[in-house]
């Protein structure tokens, strides 16, 4: 036989196939595409550059790029077995007309390896162009301020290119295996056995609704916001999965009783859409729980890092409510210290703060636990119920910043901010049990991570604090802060905040310094580069989403037009087709979004647990944000939904 | 008269608008009430264009179609598919099952479309079923049965809803020829209850279970024989001599 006619018969053969081979080429392009975008990004050098946050950031998309592979993989084997089906004819006929099964798996072959070839450069070149037009539209039009640059890195090229590979080989290997057990003359009526009715399947339901159970439990449960980040995954992988199993399995269950129910099923309006579903649900669960879980990641990416993005000032304020702030000890008189150095700044530089204060304080982890305070470094296992406070323990004459009250003898004040209660009304420090009367103060500092609480103990004098402080610590060493406010904004006290820390490094004590204008840069560029992943991945998943949808509307468009035929020449309107349409897509379209809000309203309580973690504690924002995502979502998907609708309604209602 | 067929005329436009084709150039006849009428001609005589108006899936560009004594004209577009559903039955060729249901829900899908109660399904299906033979398979799909089994089922679904006419396109034209037998001796049966039947067919061995037989040739009835009591084969004998007849006179003219 002539070199190359195998080539040539499987290009003629794709070609005269292009109808279905086109959108099988098409959404494969597009899986590889997704997959080197989300790869390439995981592995981007601006995580590198010791951005804060940047490791977890690039884990999630590691683990974003093994569910795009595994998603990936299950799509692909679900249009390809939507191709083989079609394509059994052809290949029969080949039998038939003399070709053994050797020369067809020939045949195969070279499909696959043009298929493959095309799908892994089309898709590779498109993920370059996707990300390099992302890059170029997000950095320059949104002037985010990030470490990301646009990059193409091989190991990203290898990576897709290999695992799609592989991906292609086990598609042919199976359907090698399906031409390989088929006798010519099943191959020949392939295409035209009916789909079967899909069959309950009972366990997948049940898991899909035990692990559903057990992520939204994990979900709803979480306090620990240290941990949340590892329960997050967990849940997210069990949402997943429990999301698949109950598509694929839980709808085929309900579609069927909701046939049992007579009176519903036999109903005009419930017939054709119940039986139509119920009948497509096989093909279709797995683009669906595709599109629920894509859903799901834009809108969680896309609010928690517009979230971010926008209460950036606020965290930053949280953590630095001061504009300067700096604590000198170790030494026998710090606040002469203090003093001296805040006046060397204020001297050469020719700038004084708006406001000072200063307070000498012995400041202290501690662990609170049954009312007994305890040091929290000698503290071997934490137990459950325990209460982590970063203590200061300050003498009423340094304490007006907090308010004006004195304590009485003996008795501890204790300020807290305003979100804080401590469940407590005495402590005991050592041998001595003292009456806690709790105060509330804006100045007090906020709840760190979510866990520690920062508080002040005002006592009548020093000595009372040192008394106190050395109960439950081994060090003896006196605190002198200042915290600094000026008129100038921020980014003018570089030159005070340098000078400061050059008067304080003179002396032998030990000093602690921070200065909110030196976070802020860091701080914003953490936050642009979330929202900016976060703007690119919510991009990428929703138009992974709209073409799903629309690939879904047409192909199912052409297998529907003869159905639909049929009842018009049985006695049903145009209109009552219409309607049935629009019933029948309505319910198939809106499922996967209501189940995306659903997974996002039980995800509320994780996400604002993670969202502690990058100290964003304003949970109204995160609301907001949250909420108009989701709207701004929701009428993207209805525009995509009636634009499809249109579509599919022109090809079924289309005469021949 | 149940229906009254009056010099129906059909003019196709074709597209750029340049040439008219005369699918129907002036058919009459007529069909009275229990009667089965099959209507032969060769393809491209026009049978499918008469069948389609008949069914009001298409309109005509003149003379009118009267069911009853009411005009189809008459009808409004919207009304027209509840019109069809309720006066009606069709049976296709290729059956036109559709695969998503079982069969008994293929045969209840017209009641359905007019807001019948189940048990009122259940009741019409239960004699129904019985007679055509498919109450063994009424939970399978149609993908699971045989084309004469199919063939049945398109039967109970015409007639389900109790039609006054049952128009069929070629019912056998799909099937084996013994299933094809089996299902003329329905169609035969089923006539004998006194339905009537159109039946538009190509196949001699189908129309000689009829009680007469029109031939449309060039869009006109050409000619028309009735049985009148004669046993389906000598009926047969006299439909091949009358379209041998047919077809050669027409070649000469």
């Amino acid at each position: 036989m002539k070199k190359g006619f195998y080539f040539r018969l499987a290009k003629s053969g794709l070609r005269q196939n292009r109808q279905i081979v086109l959108p099988y080429l098409i959404s494969s392009i597009c899986t590889v595409a997704l997959f080197y975008i989300m790869y390439s990004l995981s592995v981007n050098s601006g995580f590198a550059e010791g951005m804060r946050g940047g490791r977890t950031l690039a884990s999630m998309l590691n683990f974003g790029s093994v569910v795009t592979a595994l998603f990936g993989a299950i799509f692909l084997f679900y249009t390809n077995s939507f191709l083989m089906k079609r394509r059994k004819k052809e290949l029969g006929l080949y039998n038939i007309l003399g070709m053994g099964k050797r020369q067809l798996g020939k045949l195969m072959l070279r499909e696959t390896l043009l298929l493959a070839g095309a799908s892994l450069v089309g898709g590779l070149v498109l993920g370059i162009l996707v990300s390099r037009a992302l890059f170029a539209v997000l950095l320059n039009l949104l002037h985010i301020e990030t470490a990301f640059r646009f990059e193409i890195p091989p190991a990203a090229l290898a990576v897709t290119a290999v695992l799609f590979g592989a991906i292609f080989l086990l598609t042919l290997l199976f359907n090698l295996a399906q031409v390989h057990l088929a006798r010519p003359i099943e191959l020949l009526h392939g295409g035209e056995a009916g789909e079967r009715e899909p069959k309950t399947r009972l366990p997948l339901a049940i898991l899909g609704v035990l692990t559903l159970g057990f992520a939204y439990y994990l979900a709803l449960t979480l306090r620990d916001p240290l941990n949340s980040l590892g329960i997050f995954f967990i849940a997210v992988l069990l949402v997943i999965v429990g999301t698949f199993c109950l598509f694929t399995a839980g709808s085929i269950a309900i579609l069927k009783l909701l046939r049992k129910n007579k009176k519903f099923y036999y109903n005009k309006r419930h017939f054709a859409a119940v039986s139509g579903m119920l009948y497509r649900m096989k093909q279709n669960a797995a683009g669906l729980a595709l599109i629920c879980v894509l859903s799901s990641a834009v809108l969680v990416t896309i609010s928690t890092t517009l979230a971010l993005n926008l209460g950036a000032e606020d965290s930053l304020h949280t953590n630095y409510p001061h504009a300067l702030s700096y604590s000198v000890d170790g030494v026998d008189d710090p606040a002469a210290l203090g003093t001296q150095a805040l006046a060397a700044a204020e001297a050469e530089t020719g700038l004084t703060p708006r406001t000072v204060q200063s307070y000498r304080a012995y400041n202290s982890f501690v662990v609170v636990r049954n009312g007994e305070v305890l040091n929290s470094d000698t503290l071997e296992n934490p137990e459950p119920g325990d209460l982590f406070l970063r203590l200061s323990l300050l003498p009423a004459e340094d304490a007006s910043f907090l308010g004006d009250e004195v304590p009485s003898d003996g008795e501890l004040l204790l300020y807290v901010s305003s979100e804080e209660d401590l469940p407590f009304d005495a402590l005991t420090f050592g041998e001595r049990t003292l009456p806690v009367a709790q105060r509330h103060s804006d100045a007090a500092g906020e709840t760190l991570a979510g866990t520690v609480v920062d508080c002040y103990g005002v006592l009548p004098s020093l000595d009372d604090c040192r008394a106190l402080f050395s109960a439950v610590s081994a060090e003896d060493s006196l605190t002198y802060t200042t915290n600094l406010d000026f008129s100038e904004p921020d980014r003018e006290l570089f030159p005070f905040s340098d000078a400061l820390q050059a008067a304080l490094r003179e002396n032998e004590s030990g000093f602690s310094f921070s200065s909110r204008p030196a976070a802020a840069d860091e701080f914003y560029s953490l936050y642009g580069g979330l929202f900016f992943v976060g703007i690119l991945l919510g991009f990428l998943f929703l138009m992974v989403t709209v073409l799903i949808i629309y690939y879904k509307q047409v192909s199912e468009g052409y297998d529907d037009r003869r159905r639909f035929q049929i009842m018009r020449k049985v006695g049903m309107s145009r209109r009552e087709i219409k309607s049935s349409i629009h019933s029948q897509i309505l319910m198939v379209f809106f499922l996967p979004l209501l189940a995306a809000f659903l997974h996002l309203a039980v995800a509320f309580n994780v996400i604002r647990q993670l969202l502690l973690l990058f100290s964003m504690t304003n949970t109204g924002l995160y609301v907001l944000c949250l909420v108009g995502v989701m709207l701004a979502f929701a009428l993207i998907y209805t525009a995509v939904y009636l634009i499809t609708a249109r579509t599919y309604y022109k090809i079924t209602s289309a005469n021949n | 008269m149940l229906l009254e067929v009056k010099d129906l005329k059909k003019t196709y436009t074709t597209r750029f608008g340049g040439n008219k084709v005369q699918a129907l150039t002036g058919v009459s006849f007529a069909v009275s009430e229990g009667e089965f009428v099959a209507i032969m001609g060769e393809s491209g005589s026009g049978k499918t264009t008469l069948l389609n108006i008949l069914a009001s899936l298409d309109r005509p560009t003149g003379g009118e179609v009267l069911l009853s004594g009411k005009p189809l004209s008459g009808i409004p577009d919207r009304a027209l598919s509840t019109f069809r559903r309720e006066n009606l039955g069709f049976v296709f060729q290729d059956f036109n099952l559709l695969d998503n249901f079982s069969i008994k829900d293929n045969v209840f899908l017209p009641l359905v479309l007019s807001d019948r109660p189940y048990k009122e399904m259940e009741a019409r299906f239960r004699p129904l079923a019985a007679k055509l033979g498919i109450t063994e398979i009424r939970d399978k799909f149609p993908y699971e049965v045989s084309g004469g089994q199919k063939q049945r089922a398109a039967v109970a679904r015409a007639l389900i809803t109790g039609p006054k006419l049952v128009l069929a396109d070629e019912p056998t034209g799909a099937l084996d020829s013994r299933s094809a037998d089996s299902l003329l001796d329905l169609f035969g049966q089923i006539s004998a209850d006194g339905q009537t039947i159109l039946m538009v067919t190509h196949s001699v061995r189908a129309a000689s279970v009829a009680d007469r037989v029109l031939f449309i040739k060039d869009g006109v009835v050409g000619s028309e024989l009735s049985r009148a009591g004669e046993r389906p084969d000598r009926f047969y004998q006299r439909i091949t001599e009358a379209r041998a007849a047919l077809e050669t006179g027409g070649d000469r003219a």
